[in-house]
């Protein structure tokens, strides 16, 4: 499979408790994915190992077959994956469109192309008219939309989104989690840790985790 | 598949330009930073070039030798001029009183000199170059003379004056002596040699060597007793604090790009989750500090000129020289560390980076 872990377990420090335990995974590529479970479960741990934010204490993260290493992780975190945090994490000085740009920028696309993209994947969200303005003024709502513009425009392998309508209503949750999944590129996956049934219920796949361990939807 | 070179640089300047007070508060602590370092360095330089000056032309390295009842050589005493350390020397000998019609009288000192010791006495100015007279200044006040006029000891031809020496530093009471430029071929009651700084020390030391030959029991003696002078401006200026300021200087630059790029953790750590590496991060950094540097040097390094102008004298081009190169220094190492703040800030787990807000 594309996305696989095999035996993963991760603290953050010696003598920490485990935040995951022995997770064996699959993830093919374009599949909508859901990760479900309580706060403190290990969800976004799981998601920072999946998108190689964080190297596991144990286990291996494998690509295509390939096991990652901690040294071609950066490589492979720009060529395969994108990200949509909880917090809309953005540039706030700097516009909606270059915030759009920045991944396209991260692969070595030319300023002007990335822009020409993430102009329209800014309109394809329904923030075109936001493009100028800067990060910092835009709403809630319309900077998760930003971020989720920035992940579409490089066509990553997977989108990786935590929680990412955590902090909005009910009305720009059904928004924003549309413009994630329905507006995603063929053949993009998107892997959501979310708490929201009705987003999880517009994934193929729900992942359920318990105190750090998967309880249904793994299936190594 | 990563960042290009020119759009990581321009992503560095888009981010100076995108917080302008940020930007500003950077530019005016670097600016206040260099220009106070570049600053200290003129006041003192110059501080101590004026006394270094004063020093020299009160005879701080002027050696007087003689021999006892009288007898130097005044040949081998103008023999010293040209020899390396040495600026000028010649000798004098008294040729008793004198008076002159215009001031039935008045007792004047006369003496005989060799054209060296002009320079010796009177460093301002060249005279003993024509065969006249030179007078002291409080004499040429109470006779009316100038160089150019006739005048005549009692009793003797008329010679006119070449000159009136100023000797107010280097031997006053010369102001009312009358003296006539002779050859050095004879001897002479003293020989006077002015070193240069830094041969001084050496030359005394072998001054009496040189007259041991043809004189009995030649002494030497500083025309200044050393304990005359309380400083010492070489080692005032090789102890002086802000010679190290170009490492504390970037040092404290440093610390305050550290506590900026703190504030930035969550912007860093987005860059890092896009694939971003931390030498990147740097190069990025590099091109965001980079122009605020530069700029805060060239501000700083000016304002600091401008006010050595304003306070007192002019900045001599070596003590400039001094200055701008204890402050370029400081900001040649801020640029090296500066770059740095926020891959440092960076380091550890990219998705704490990310929590920080």
């Amino acid at each position: 499979m594309p996305l696989t872990l095999r035996g993963v377990s991760h603290r953050y420090g010696p003598g920490m408790p485990w935040v995951v335990r022995g997770i064996d995974l699959d993830i093919g590529d374009g599949e909508l994915v859901a990760l479900m479970g309580p706060s403190g479960s290990g969800k976004t741990t799981l998601l920072s190992i999946l998108g190689l934010l964080t190297h596991p204490a144990e286990g291996a993260v494998l690509l295509d077959g390939e096991p990652v290493r901690q040294r071609t992780a950066a490589k492979r975190r720009t060529t395969e994956f994108a990200w949509v945090f909880q917090t809309a994490n953005a540039l706030l000085r700097r516009t909606a469109l270059e915030n759009a740009s920045l991944q396209l920028l991260a692969r070595g696309a030319a300023r002007q192309s990335a822009h020409a993209v993430a102009a329209a994947e800014l309109e394809r969200v329904g923030v075109g008219h936001l493009a100028a303005r800067p990060a910092r003024l835009l709403s809630g709502g319309e900077l998760q939309r930003v971020c989720i513009a920035r992940a579409l425009a490089a066509a990553p392998r997977w989108i990786l989104a935590d929680e990412p309508t955590g902090q909005l209503d009910h009305a720009t949750t059904l928004e924003v989690s549309a413009a994630l999944m329905a507006g995603r590129p063929i053949g993009t996956g998107v892997i959501i840790a979310t708490h929201d049934p009705e987003v999880a219920h517009r994934c193929g796949r729900v992942i359920r985790l318990v105190d750090g361990a998967v309880v249904a939807g793994g299936g190594a | 598949m990563t960042w290009r070179l020119s759009a990581l640089i321009e992503e560095g300047i888009a981010n100076l330009g995108a917080s302008a007070f940020r930007s500003a508060l950077l530019l005016f602590v670097s600016a206040a930073a260099f220009g106070s370092l570049a600053y200290l360095e003129l006041r003192q330089g110059m501080e101590l070039t004026e006394f270094t000056r004063d020093f020299r032309e009160g005879g701080a390295y002027v050696a007087i030798a003689s021999v006892p009842g009288g007898g130097i050589s005044g040949t081998r005493c103008e023999s010293l001029n040209g020899r390396p350390g040495v600026v000028a020397a010649g000798a004098w000998r008294s040729t008793g009183q004198a008076t002159f019609p215009t001031a039935p009288g008045v007792l004047f000192q006369a003496a005989s000199v060799t054209p060296g010791i002009l320079r010796v006495w009177d460093p301002g100015q060249l005279l003993g170059t024509g065969p006249g007279l030179v007078v002291g200044p409080a004499m040429a006040g109470e006779l009316g003379l100038r160089a150019g006029l006739i005048a005549a000891f009692e009793g003797d031809e008329p010679v006119s004056v070449s000159g009136v020496g100023d000797f107010s530093k280097r031997n006053p009471q010369a102001a009312r002596w009358a003296l006539s430029p002779v050859s050095p071929a004879g001897e002479f009651d003293e020989c006077w040699v002015e070193f240069e700084p830094g041969a001084y020390e050496a030359g005394r030391e072998t001054l009496a060597a040189r007259f041991a030959e043809s004189s009995a029991d030649p002494a030497v003696r500083p025309y200044r007793r050393s304990d005359e002078f309380t400083r010492d401006p070489a080692g005032e200026w090789s102890s002086r604090p802000q010679k190290l300021g170009w490492i504390a200087v970037p040092v404290g630059l440093f610390g305050f790009g550290l506590v900026a790029a703190w504030f930035r953790r969550a912007e860093a750590g987005l860059y890092l989750a896009m694939g971003t590496r931390r030498a990147q991060l740097a190069l990025m950094g590099a091109s965001e500090s980079w122009p605020l540097v530069a700029a805060a040097w060239g501000l700083g390094f000016s304002y600091a000129v401008a006010a050595q102008f304003l306070r007192s004298a002019d900045p001599t081009v070596e003590v400039l020289r001094h200055a701008a190169v204890t402050s370029g220094s400081a900001a040649l190492l801020a640029l090296a560390m500066l770059p740095w703040a926020g891959a440092l800030v960076a380091r550890g787990s990219i998705a704490s980076l990310l929590k920080d807000r």
